[in-house]
Order: structure tokens, then sequence, then C-alpha cells
């Protein structure tokens, strides 16, 4: 049986190592803007709601 | 040491339900050493430039790591990677409106008559690397994405149904046109 050439398409280079600093350092930001997220607009809306009544 | 050993025994499909959850960065660490060669090769086969590369392996995975949760478990967590990978790839390569690939898709467009020739999978076998190479980076980006799936990763029909959302026909006719168009460029190749 011939042997399927899509096989040999994909090279096999090493990822700079940069990549995965430059990722992580991204992730921290990343997490702790969800964190945040989660803080204000998840666990604690009444923060939302009590900001909003006293701004009236 | 022995908190790598422990991580390098889950699935990935467990490394990914504890991600979710707890959003640990050392998890996602791992998730990346295992993916990160195979991420990075499968970009290089799009856009052929080092830090283009770079650029689009690093997107890949800053995207996955904020929508690792609508990963379903419906299919491998390795064949939804790589469908993802290839996504944010054919959406890099439409981006850039200069390159050749669309304006070659466009002329191939015109002879959509002739790609209702079935190509069964020998002709494809038959085909040689060095011009598969040339052919592949010819051909428009989505039906590249459908045919490196189906032929480099090995996806079956039913995953490919999961991951494109489309039903088992309508799979198996963007298959028969990408076949179709790649045999064409390939042909006319010299």
């Amino acid at each position: 049986m011939k042997e399927n050439p899509f096989k040999n398409l994909e090279t096999k280079k090493e990822a700079p190592k940069e990549i995965k600093d430059n990722i992580m350092k991204e992730i921290a930001s990343i997490k702790l803007f969800m964190e945040f997220g989660d803080l204000f607009f998840i666990k604690y809306p009444s923060v939302i709601k009590s900001y909003f009544k006293s701004e009236k | 040491m022995k908190n790598n050993d422990l991580l390098q025994k889950l699935t990935d499909e467990e490394l990914v339900e504890k991600i979710v959850v707890h959003k640990n960065t050392i998890l996602f660490e791992e998730i990346y050493d295992r993916y990160a060669q195979k991420i990075y090769n499968k970009c290089f086969g799009f856009v052929k430039s080092k830090e283009e590369a770079k650029d689009l392996t690093q997107d890949v995975f800053l995207k996955l790591f904020t929508k690792l949760s609508s990963y379903k478990k419906q299919a491998k967590f390795s064949t939804w990677l790589y469908s993802f990978t290839y996504n944010l790839c054919v959406n890099f390569v439409n981006r850039n409106k200069e390159n050749k690939i669309n304006k070659y898709s466009d002329v191939l467009k015109d002879h959509d008559i002739h790609l209702h020739i079935e190509v069964n999978e020998d002709s494809l076998f038959q085909m040689r690397v060095d011009k598969l190479q040339k052919a592949i980076e010819l051909i428009d980006p989505n039906e590249k994405s459908i045919l490196l799936l189906k032929y480099q990763d090995d996806v079956s029909i039913k995953e490919l149904q999961i991951l494109l959302n489309i039903n088992e026909s309508a799979v198996k006719m963007r298959l028969k046109r990408a076949k179709s168009r790649i045999i064409e460029i390939y042909n006319s190749i010299s």
C-alpha cells in the first residue's frame, strides 16, 4: 500500500523558546483580568447593583 | 518532581477539565509542553515564515486559554485543538488580501464544473510529497484545513461533523471538493 504523502508535509521544527515565556506572561494577565471579571460580575453582582442605586 | 510525574499521568481531557475549573496556569503549561511543537509546525505550514508562525502559535495558545471551556469532549482533545488551530490559521491567511492563494482559488472557482469528478484515495496517496507541498500552498486555506484534518490528523467523518458543525453529507461534499481541487492544482504544476 502507498504511503500517505500528507503525513510527510508537516515540518518538525522546534518551537522557539521565547514563545512559552511570552504566553505564560500574557496568561497571567488574562487570568487576573478574568478573576476581576468574576469578582465583580458573578460573585458580587450586588456590588454593582448597590453602586448604581447610590448613583441615583 | 512528584508533582511533575502526577501532571504527566493526567490525560489531556483531565487536564483541560481542571484548567477550566481552577484557571491553573501550571496545568496550562503542561498542555503547552505537550502540544507546542505540533502547533508551531501546523502554523508554519500556513505561513512559511518563522516570525509569523511564532505570532500565530502565541495567538493559538492565548485564545485556547480563554476558550477551553468550549471544549465539550465530543472529540479527542488533540483533534479539537488541531481544528481550533486551523481555524485561526485560516483567519490569519484570509486577512492577508494580497496573497496568491485567494487569486488562484478565484480562478479555480470558474472551473467548478469539473470538480464533481470522484477522487479516490489511491490517487491522493500516489501524489509526490514535494509536488503536493506546492499544491497545498496554493489551495484555499479552508480546503487545506479539511484535507489536513482528514489525511494528516486522521480525523474521522463523524468527528469532522462535530468540529465543523455540519451534517455527514456536507462533510463528504466538502471533502470531495477539496480532493478534486488538490488533484487539479497538483496536475497543473509542472
